[in-house]
């Protein structure tokens, strides 16, 4: 605690920023005793092995994790990641690198890291970060998202020892960059007694998995489930992102995103029609597709008269109609981009012309009136 | 304006700062917890960063463990921290280059010397200090285009650190270190652009999770008996119908507009600039024609600017193809996206009225069952008698808990 009248100026810079509360809420801790109760004792995830559903990664945290894959080149790199749980989900709000050396198939952590892993956190406690461990990431250059059969087992190994659950994050730098946006997958694994028996190899659809990758993939497939990964942004994030997007308004202005993205909205697409092909198919052969165990619409006794009927909203379709307005959302973007350059620049020039010449004869009119009056 | 430690003139050194966003985001970072969960003590970090020459990046940052003002040195931590980040970036190494924190848009204060120069001299000796604007902050505006930081170097004025030395009062660290302001420019690589507009469409507000799960949270410590699970999958439900927050989806339009706005207003005051310029040259010379040309009257160095100012407007009305046939083609292409992304309306519209038609076919059955269940046993009046159903609205049907009515 500072106390001399100086330092009391200088921390008086912090008021002058407001952030809120409401809008910036992830950024705050859980209260710490009600965390450590369900860290420690109820633990709803030890239950259910299908418990945690979405990975929320800070910007911060995203950004940081994305330089690292990438100045690797194409050498795997390695770290871990510090958050918090809520609900059934994650969040991660930070990043941080190992010094691990990765040769071309395996990342290896040998005494350094482990050293490492130990002192770091600890500091970052010291200074401003109190968040535990959450995860662990690592980049695949190349060949997609998706665990490998020893990465598989570090995070098994990860989600037996630890008492805060683990989450195991995958980024591909090399297809970040050829498609123009982050390849990033979340993971978690199931014991070795849980394996589903009924749930199909993922289908990565259009992410072509190169053949000297694809048996180590198809072995592992069933041995972990994929989280959904959304990512979040404080306010002051979101002002300094859009100042910085100011110097390339000259791009923004000048883009065609339908044109430019065709290729991907082609894949996506294509994906997305597959997708639906397998659950009508799943839905005409008997049966929802949330599973024989739970019924899909409940009458449940409850207080209020009001909400009586239960409806676990059946997963696959859920997933079918988001995957379709998110395609639909980036059409639409890119046709109002198309609009505002159509607006601003064709014909404008004609336009003004034209304009000015009646403008012009409407002046000759009126002035020839003037004369001849 | 600028206090005692701003110096007049700027520098000379030749210094030129490149900064990376990731700098930025990570202060914004530091300053949105520190607010938020209320820690101690002002808001500094250090700067990470190449030297190169006359050229300085500074390409990442972590938070400074600050002790009375100073770098906390105790048990070494901060040099064992520097260690830390040095050993992870070693593709290419990265070194102390500066320092950041919150400083008044006047100048660095005192006390921000004082740390300046215990920085200088251990880590980092061009070191810069980058001064973070706090109460542009609150006054942003998305055309303004200028981001709210400046960076300083420092600058000893006058003659060498001897002569100094000699004028200094005894104790007191003294003024006669300057700061003087150094350009810098923002600098992105293509992963760090990517990552930042990926970051950036997606609105993703920092409030959506927190609701459910906050409140999910506390039952979970409040109840102890099992089935809290099922309890907070309810509250999830509610929580969801009711917020009056944005969905992603809505966010994501609303963050994609808002950019386009800002490019075009850009665009807009470039144009009005550009107008206030030809309309700044004598009007004699532009409607009539006897007034002669002299050396000054247009202003020379103007004529550049308006021969590119026309050579743009003709290239302008290039745009619009003459003729016909030319601008159906061009009509007809654009013609045929628009109808594509219709097309990809109507489906997704179609997707969710399928969704909503398989639910209300779900929904109808379970309540078939339920009913001719209750049919078979009926003279039970025990756990659930079901009665009747007011009207389908959507996802929230009623049933009205009423053993008498049934329709």
């Amino acid at each position: 605690m500072s106390t001399t009248a100086a330092q009391r100026t200088w921390e008086a810079e912090n008021e002058i920023i407001t952030i809120d509360g409401e809008k910036n809420a992830l950024y705050t801790l859980p209260d710490e005793k009600t965390y450590k109760t369900l860290v420690n004792d109820t633990k709803p995830w030890r239950e259910d092995a299908n418990y945690f559903k979405d990975v929320y990664i800070s910007a911060l945290a995203l950004l940081k994790m994305t330089m690292h894959a990438r100045s690797g080149g194409s050498i795997e790199i390695m770290g871990l990641m510090v958050g918090y749980v809520s609900g059934t989900s994650l969040v991660v709000t930070d990043a941080f690198r190992l010094p691990v050396e990765a040769t071309e198939t395996r990342v290896n952590a040998h005494a350094d890291a482990y050293e490492y892993m130990a002192n770091f956190p600890e500091m970052s406690r010291q200074s401003d970060r109190q968040e535990n461990l959450i995860g662990w990431y690592h980049s695949h250059p190349g060949y997609g998202c998706w665990l490998s059969g020893i990465d598989v087992g570090t995070q098994k190994t990860w989600q037996q020892n630890g008492h805060v659950p683990f989450v195991a994050v995958v980024i591909d730098p090399d297809r970040t960059v050829s498609a123009g946006r982050v390849e990033i997958g979340a993971f978690r694994t199931y014991e070795d007694s849980h394996r589903p028996s009924d749930k199909q190899t993922q289908d990565d659809g259009f992410q072509a998995i190169p053949q000297g990758k694809i048996e180590d993939f198809g072995a592992h497939a069933n041995d972990y489930y994929s989280l959904d990964v959304h990512h979040f942004k404080s306010t002051l994030d979101q002002q300094l992102i859009d100042l910085l997007w100011n110097k390339y308004w000259t791009s923004t202005l000048s883009q065609s995103p339908l044109f430019t993205n065709a290729e991907y909205t082609k894949l996506q697409i294509a994906d997305h029609s597959l997708k639906v092909k397998e659950v009508t198919r799943k839905l005409k052969h008997g049966g929802s597709t949330a599973g024989p165990r739970r019924t899909t619409v409940e009458l449940v006794q409850s207080s209020d008269n009001k909400s009586n009927l239960k409806v676990n909203p059946d997963k696959a379709i859920e997933k079918i109609v988001q995957g379709g307005s998110k395609i639909n959302n980036e059409a639409l973007a890119g046709l109002l981009a198309n609009d505002v350059k159509n607006k601003l620049f064709l014909g404008v020039v004609e336009e003004a012309r034209l304009n000015a010449a009646k403008a012009q004869a409407i002046g000759a009119a009126a002035g020839s009136a003037a004369i001849t009056t | 304006m600028a206090t005692s430690l701003t110096a007049a003139q700027a520098s000379e050194s030749g210094q030129r700062v490149l900064l990376h966003p990731l700098v930025l985001l990570t202060a914004s970072d530091l300053i949105v917890r520190h607010r938020l969960r209320q820690l101690d003590g002002p808001i500094a970090g250090i700067l990470l960063g190449q030297q190169q020459g006359t050229q300085l990046t500074a390409e990442h940052a972590f938070t400074a463990k600050l002790k009375d003002g100073l770098l906390d040195q105790t048990d070494d931590w901060t040099s064992k921290r520097i260690a830390q980040y040095k050993e992870v970036h070693q593709k290419p190494v990265l070194e102390v280059v500066g320092w950041f924190t919150l400083c008044p848009e006047t100048g660095p204060l005192p006390e921000h010397a004082t740390l300046h120069k215990q920085l200088v001299s251990l880590y980092a000796e061009n070191g810069i200090m980058l001064a973070i604007h706090s109460t542009e902050f609150s006054t942003i505006d998305g055309t303004k285009g200028k981001v709210p930081v400046s960076v300083y170097e420092s600058a000893t004025e006058g003659g060498s650190s001897a002569a100094e030395n000699a004028m200094q009062v005894d104790g007191r660290e003294a003024m006669s270190m300057q700061f003087r302001p150094v350009p810098y420019v923002i600098e992105t690589d293509e992963t760090e652009m990517i990552a930042i507009n990926y970051v950036a469409k997606g609105a993703g507000s920092a409030a959506a999770v927190s609701q459910t799960s906050q409140s999910a949270l506390r039952k979970a410590g409040e109840s102890t008996q099992s089935g809290t699970e099922t309890q907070s999958a309810d509250q999830k439900e509610t929580l969801a119908q009711r917020g009056p927050s944005l969905t992603s989806d809505e966010e994501d339009q609303i963050a994609g507009i808002t950019t386009r706005l800002n490019s075009v207003r850009m665009l807009q005051e470039r144009l009005q600039l550009m107008s206030r310029l030809v309309e700044s040259t004598p009007s004699s010379y532009l409607s009539d024609q006897t007034v002669k040309l002299s050396p000054t009257s247009p202003n020379p160095d103007h004529l550049a600017q308006l021969r590119n100012i026309q050579a743009l407007l003709s290239r302008l009305s290039l745009l619009t193809p003459a003729g016909q046939n030319e601008s159906q083609a061009l009509k007809q292409a654009g013609q045929a996206q628009s109808n594509d992304v219709s097309i990809s309306s109507i489906l997704s519209m179609l997707g969710q009225d399928v969704q909503g038609l398989s639910e209300l076919g779900r929904k109808f059955t379970t309540i078939e069952q339920a009913k001719s269940s209750r049919n078979k046993n009926k003279g039970t009046f025990g756990q659930g008698t079901f009665g009747s159903m007011d009207d389908f609205n959507g996802r929230s049907s009623r049933l009205d808990i009423d053993s008498g009515l049934m329709m």
